[in-house]
């Protein structure tokens, strides 16, 4: 992941193509920078890269979403997703997401994620946090191995069925 | 007939816990689900004074005496429910509450607020917390609070802009057990529905929706997105029209409306 500002040069549709080039060149995973109340955030994955602009008008916290090609409707609020799991025949296994919501990966903002690469799960160990319309699901794990990779970030929109953690039994 | 026998009678509800006062009657029903105590559902835990009410996360319910405060263990095999429609549980536990205010007080104007509050002339009357205890038990809690005969003249002034209660807006008091039994055959009503994906469910959230119309702030971690409300969608997603076009919203908190 990178994080910077441009030296004043719009954030463009070229810029954008430059900068997605250069991710694919370097073969970096995120980019997140902010030119005046510009802001842009691309991902790159198998299907995803998003783009977010900072909302004309108000005040430069708030976020908008706005994808490049948009759907009318899209998902979940103003995460961008995560891209899903790239196949891998290492007999490792994948914890899906058995519900739609917001993801938190530790019991509140203050405590430890629940996982880390290299934590031991069991059947019974609770991975994360699946929040929807306030009520808060407990996801376990369902399998027992070590994790080898964590696919979503904290405070994302996933989806039913969508990857969270890679797991190698 | 006494009281607990009348509450079982007239409503869903298989067993009563009745407390004059305890901490949560949220917490006491996930330590039940926890301690796996066998118990008849919907378990009714009812208590007169909360000394530790909760709303989500850090959030303290304010309930002096006088609220109607209380939680309902539900089954979800019961009600034929998958895991992915638990959350409706709110939207739809909102909808009984705001459908048994409508029965006392016809002419109020009440709202629901996404997803878990009740908005009785543009304040807070009730808050509602579903809550799924651990190790998949299959039960759900739903807790509920309303503000019935504890006026707010009572309350801390800073509640006062935003806050009410029954008897605030009726000029009377109400028993307690008339209020809790018409909510509890309001939230059996709605849950078949929801168990029967009624259409109406989704209709009636949307054309309840508090903060439809409104500009909203919609909070998920770190991120606050900023837009206009277009109500509730099928599923209970909020919708939220910004400058890059509608958007369904189904975690997070709203942190301010206009």
């Amino acid at each position: 992941m990178a994080e910077g500002k441009s030296a004043g040069v719009p954030l463009d549709l070229e810029r954008l193509r430059e900068l997605i080039a250069l991710m694919e060149q370097h073969d970096i995973s995120e980019v997140d920078l902010q030119n005046g109340e510009q802001r842009c955030r691309l991902r790159r994955g198998p299907q995803n890269v998003q783009v977010m602009a900072a909302p004309q008008g108000y005040a430069p916290q708030p976020q908008m979403y706005a994808p490049p090609q948009a759907p009318a409707i899209t998902p979940g609020g103003a995460s961008a997703p995560a891209a899903p799991a790239a196949p891998v025949n290492d007999g490792s296994i994948v914890i899906k997401s058995p519900t739609v919501g917001t993801f938190y990966a530790s019991p509140s903002p203050d405590d430890p994620p629940f996982l880390k690469i290299g934590t031991t799960v069991k059947p019974d160990t609770v991975v994360c946090l699946i929040e929807a319309m306030k009520v808060y699901n407990q996801i376990t794990a369902d399998v027992s191995g070590t994790v080898t990779e964590i696919l979503v970030n904290n405070a994302d929109a996933v989806e039913f069925g969508q990857p969270l953690f890679r797991v190698k039994p | 007939m006494p009281l607990i026998p009348q509450i079982v009678a007239q409503t869903f509800v298989k067993q009563v816990e009745f407390h004059a006062e305890i901490g949560s009657t949220n917490d006491r029903a996930l330590d039940l689900a926890a301690a796996e105590v066998s118990t008849e559902t919907p378990l009714l835990i009812w208590a007169l004074q909360q000394t530790a009410g909760r709303g989500r996360g850090a959030n303290r319910w304010w309930a002096s005496e006088g609220a109607l405060t209380f939680s309902v263990m539900l089954e979800t095999s019961e009600l034929g429910l998958p895991q992915e429609r638990w959350p409706q549980v709110s939207l739809t536990t909102g909808l009984a509450v705001c459908a048994a205010l409508q029965e006392l007080l016809p002419q109020a104007e009440i709202g629901l607020k996404w997803p878990n509050d009740v908005f009785l002339h543009g304040r807070k009357i009730c808050g509602i917390l579903v809550e799924i205890p651990p190790r998949q038990s299959g039960k759900l809690v739903v807790g509920i609070g309303i503000n019935v005969n504890n006026s707010l003249t009572l309350a801390p002034a800073e509640l006062w802009p935003t806050a009410t209660a029954l008897c605030d807006a009726s000029n009377r008091t109400w028993d307690l057990a008339v209020v809790l039994i018409q909510v509890l055959q309001q939230l059996e009503r709605h849950l078949i529905q929801l168990s029967a994906n009624d259409p109406e469910l989704p209709q009636r959230w949307h054309e309840l929706c508090f903060l439809r119309g409104r500009l909203i702030h919609h909070t998920v971690g770190d991120r606050v997105t900023i837009g206009t409300c277009r109500g509730v969608d099928q599923q209970g997603a909020l919708l939220l029209q910004t400058e890059a076009g509608l958007s369904r919203v189904l975690g997070g908190v709203i942190t301010k409306w206009e």
